[in-house]
């Protein structure tokens, strides 16, 4: 049985894109074994993607807080830290797809060890080095977007896996939280018309969408119902916003 | 203590009209209140609060059984209470006792080992809150002479102000105990801030002000990003708005404000309480009780001090003599209380001289207001202390005579002892906590000064003596980096598993590499070619790794260490 890890930390969005990989990963090695490394916030979203064995999450966030403020020791840190990635390294596994466009997960790639890893890796000197074409051509997408002709999606399923058959996009919604949204649904005001569900949180602050901004939307849609569907990086909108008529929904209920 | 059955059928207590314990439950209660405590492996956890004991039983059976508990115990008769009416289990074999007088309560606590964690039931330590006090000072006293480890310390200054001397002050002790400090100045923007005020339109003005000081917050926030500190230290006035340090809490940044302000004159910290982790203040109640009242966590008396390398006695030329010198001078601003008060010193036997500004107005006294009234600088401040005979020292207040409510000490006291300089000083609640009446005179009424001007100006060799005395209070007790001392111990002993743990050495290379030994051999061997007593952390580490250059190999632990690196170097969620 061949095993494979996607190392997918940060972005909510990436995660859902990363459906079609599974798919790959499993035309290519029918009997595959896949885990995913998420941050914490974004489990509930990872346990929408069908065929992974396990979803591996991590607090990132109190990680990242931790090493910058040096509240523990580095002996501690690296005790914490490697405890947690114990059970990878003893995975051993076939092939490490890091999706992560950063440092701190190549060196992590690294660190758990694979005979093939793709994507973002520690090099000889610990700086970054990407292996694999397609996640070359998507590390550098920001350089030549205008020219690009692939979607995220196949980049993904190509850097991880290789050609095969199309697959959409799909998420597995739990019937418990099928069951609310319906609930939810139903419940509410008869007179609304149209519902208009919107992430607004992001990766990073600065593509976050500002509350000002978010306010101006708000009015403009004043007669309607929103209900905004939100990760971690909405708080600052969710602190701005006083209108009765938005409500703050987290995936999956 | 009164013993009263509680509701759920065992005994409960209550003391001066409290409970002690729930009326209703207090094992339901006790567990509830052992599961809010925090713990870190390795502590020793010192209880204050004896009560039934039903909390320490709680949290001996929240605990596993390595976990050392010492409960101090200021009072026998109250340990007298609880045996009548509890039976105790098998966890009482597991707790310390602490009892006898302070020094023995200390000497016993000290014997527990380290790192220490107080935890304190508040109902039943309230009985005994005096000797529980003077138990933790000793304990920080203790932990503040062993302490040699090196923080890094960010200190927040004020834009302007009477803060800003003590921010270089506090700067130069925490230097002089070996701290690594940074000063985030905010002086620099004083002529811009100052700026603001020509505008004519208040409301303009204000808002724009504030504007300010939020942008002020925020370059603050970008500095403590780029290299952030074990502690944020601030000074009163210190541009740090309520946002910015809710933000700071979230990504686990320690902060602390030193409030060397009255606060019943300035009252912005009603906005800021819930901002800091800990609060010293000049005053003590009502003070701490009102800043509790509005969301601070952690409130502790932290009087004035002296800087003496600033503040010392000074050999003064004849020309300065003349100059600076008379037999009685007042050096300050033009409060209210000052300008009803000193006229009356005017047409004496005495010469008296009148330093400082903000005297606008005061037409009687412009005969002895020096330099028409300009700001004096600290230099000239310290000639004028050194070659007055009487110095008088009356706190500022904004009504006629002495302040009624005079309870802190103002800085003026310390720096005048530090000079080895004369005073007559204001009758203050907080005095006798600090100076004795063998090392300054006190008035208690505006009448009195008269009387003890003409009698000390008759006793010279005295006043030298009674100066020279606190002067040597001052060295002993009141400098800065006592103060500085004080703030680090008690963070310390309130944070053990990481201020504290930095104050008592824990991380510098060669006890970072006793504890890596076992489990990561070639960190530990790392850590080994630093100098033992070097602090060291990712960056060093890290940097010391990626010395190696490109033909180096990277070991896994080298790879985790660059990865925690590359986490501690991020910022964009900070700003």
């Amino acid at each position: 049985m061949k095993q494979v890890l996607i190392i997918n930390v940060t972005r909510m969005g990436d995660l859902i894109q990363t459906g079609p990989l599974l798919d790959r990963l499993r035309e290519e090695w029918p009997d595959v074994a896949i885990d995913l490394v998420v941050d914490r916030s974004f489990a509930p979203t990872a346990a929408l993607l069908s065929g992974l064995r396990q979803v591996i999450s991590y607090d990132f966030t109190r990680l990242l807080d931790d090493c910058r403020t040096q509240s523990k020791s580095l002996v501690t840190l690296m005790q914490e830290m490697t405890d947690w990635a114990a059970p990878l390294r003893a995975a051993k596994y076939d092939r490490i797809v890091n999706l992560t466009f950063n440092r701190q997960t190549g060196l992590l790639a690294s660190y758990i060890g694979a005979p093939d890893l793709r994507g973002i890796i520690a090099g000889p000197d610990g700086g970054p080095i990407v292996q694999n074409p397609w996640l070359s051509y998507f590390t550098d997408l920001h350089r030549h977007r205008r020219f690009n002709r692939f979607n995220l999606v196949d980049l993904y399923a190509m850097g991880g896996s290789g050609p095969g058959a199309f697959s959409p996009l799909s998420v597995t919604v739990p019937a418990d939280s099928r069951a609310w949204a319906e609930g939810f649904l139903r419940s509410s005001d008869k007179t609304v018309h149209q519902w208009i569900a919107i992430q607004a949180g992001a990766s990073d602050v600065m593509k976050a969408w500002r509350p000002e901004y978010f306010g101006q939307t708000m009015a403009r849609q004043h007669s309607r119902r929103l209900t905004v569907s939100s990760n971690g990086g909405a708080d600052h909108i969710k602190r701005s916003a006083h209108r009765p008529a938005v409500r703050f929904c987290h995936p999956g209920g | 203590m009164e013993i009263v059955q509680a509701r759920a059928g065992m005994p409960s207590a209550r003391a001066k009209g409290r409970w002690i314990h729930s009326a209703y439950d207090p094992i339901k209660e006790a567990q509830a209140w052992a599961e809010s405590q925090s713990y870190h492996e390795g502590e020793t956890l010192v209880v204050f609060g004896v009560g039934l004991l039903y909390h320490v039983e709680a949290l001996c059976a929240r605990l596993t059984r390595t976990v050392p508990v010492v409960l101090v115990v200021p009072d026998l008769s109250v340990l007298a209470d609880a045996a009548t009416v509890r039976t105790w289990g098998d966890w009482i074999d597991r707790v310390s006792w602490a009892w006898g007088t302070t020094e023995a309560i200390g000497e016993r606590i000290a014997e527990a080992g380290h790192p220490l964690r107080l935890i304190t039931y508040a109902p039943a330590a309230a009985l005994h809150a005096d000797s529980h006090q003077a138990i933790e000072t000793a304990m920080q006293r203790r932990a503040a002479a062993q302490a040699g480890g090196q923080l890094r310390i960010a200190v927040v200054g004020p834009i302007y102000g009477g803060s800003l001397p003590i921010t270089r002050y506090a700067i130069s002790a925490l230097e002089s105990l070996g701290h690594d400090v940074r000063w985030l100045d905010h002086s620099v923007h004083a002529t811009s801030y100052h700026q603001l005020e020509s505008l004519k339109n208040s409301q303009h003005r204000l808002a724009l002000q504030s504007k300010y000081a939020e942008m002020l917050s925020r370059v603050t926030m970008a500095q403590l990003a780029e290299d952030p500190p074990d502690l944020v230290l601030s000074l009163a006035q210190a541009p740090l708005i309520l946002p910015a340090l809710e933000h700071l809490r979230r990504k686990k940044f320690l902060t602390a404000m030193w409030f060397v302000e009255n606060y019943r004159h300035l009252t912005y910290w009603q906005q800021l309480a819930a901002g800091y982790d800990f609060w010293f203040v000049i005053q003590q109640e009502p003070c701490i009780a009102a800043l509790k009242q509005a969301g601070a966590k952690d409130v502790r008396y932290l009087p004035m001090a002296a800087d003496p390398a600033v503040h010392r006695p000074l050999e003064l030329t004849q020309t300065e003599r003349e100059e600076y010198g008379s037999d009685v001078s007042f050096v300050g601003a033009g409060y209210a209380n000052r300008r009803e008060i000193f006229p009356r010193l005017l047409c004496r036997d005495w010469t008296f001289k009148l330093w400082g500004n903000e005297w606008d107005g005061a037409t009687e006294l412009i005969s002895v207001l020096q330099r028409n009234g300009a700001r004096i600088d600290t230099d000239t401040c310290q000639k004028v202390f050194n070659a007055s005979a009487v110095n008088l020292n009356l706190h500022s207040w904004a009504g006629t005579g002495l302040d009624p409510e005079g309870d802190f000490v103002n800085p003026r006291t310390f720096e005048l002892a530090a000079c080895g300089a004369f005073q007559l000083t204001d009758r203050r609640t907080l005095m006798p906590g600090l100076f004795a009446e063998t090392e300054m005179v006190t008035v208690s009424s505006p009448d009195e000064l008269m009387g003890k001007i003409a009698r000390w100006l008759r006793e010279p060799e005295q006043r030298v003596a009674m100066a020279a005395q606190a002067r040597r209070r001052v060295l002993a007790e009141h400098t800065y980096v006592h103060r500085m001392r004080d703030l680090l111990s008690q963070i310390g002993v309130t944070s053990p598993d990481r201020i504290g743990s930095i104050l008592r050495g824990a991380r510098q290379a060669e006890a970072l590499a006793l504890t890596a030994t076992d489990s990561f051999p070639s960190l530990a061997a790392t850590l080994r070619t630093f100098p033992s007593t070097q602090r060291v952390e990712l960056k060093q580490l890290a940097a010391q790794i990626r010395s190696r250059g490109p033909m180096g190999t990277l070991s896994r632990e080298d790879l985790m260490v660059l990865m925690l690196d590359e986490y501690r170097s991020e910022t964009k969620d900070l700003v």
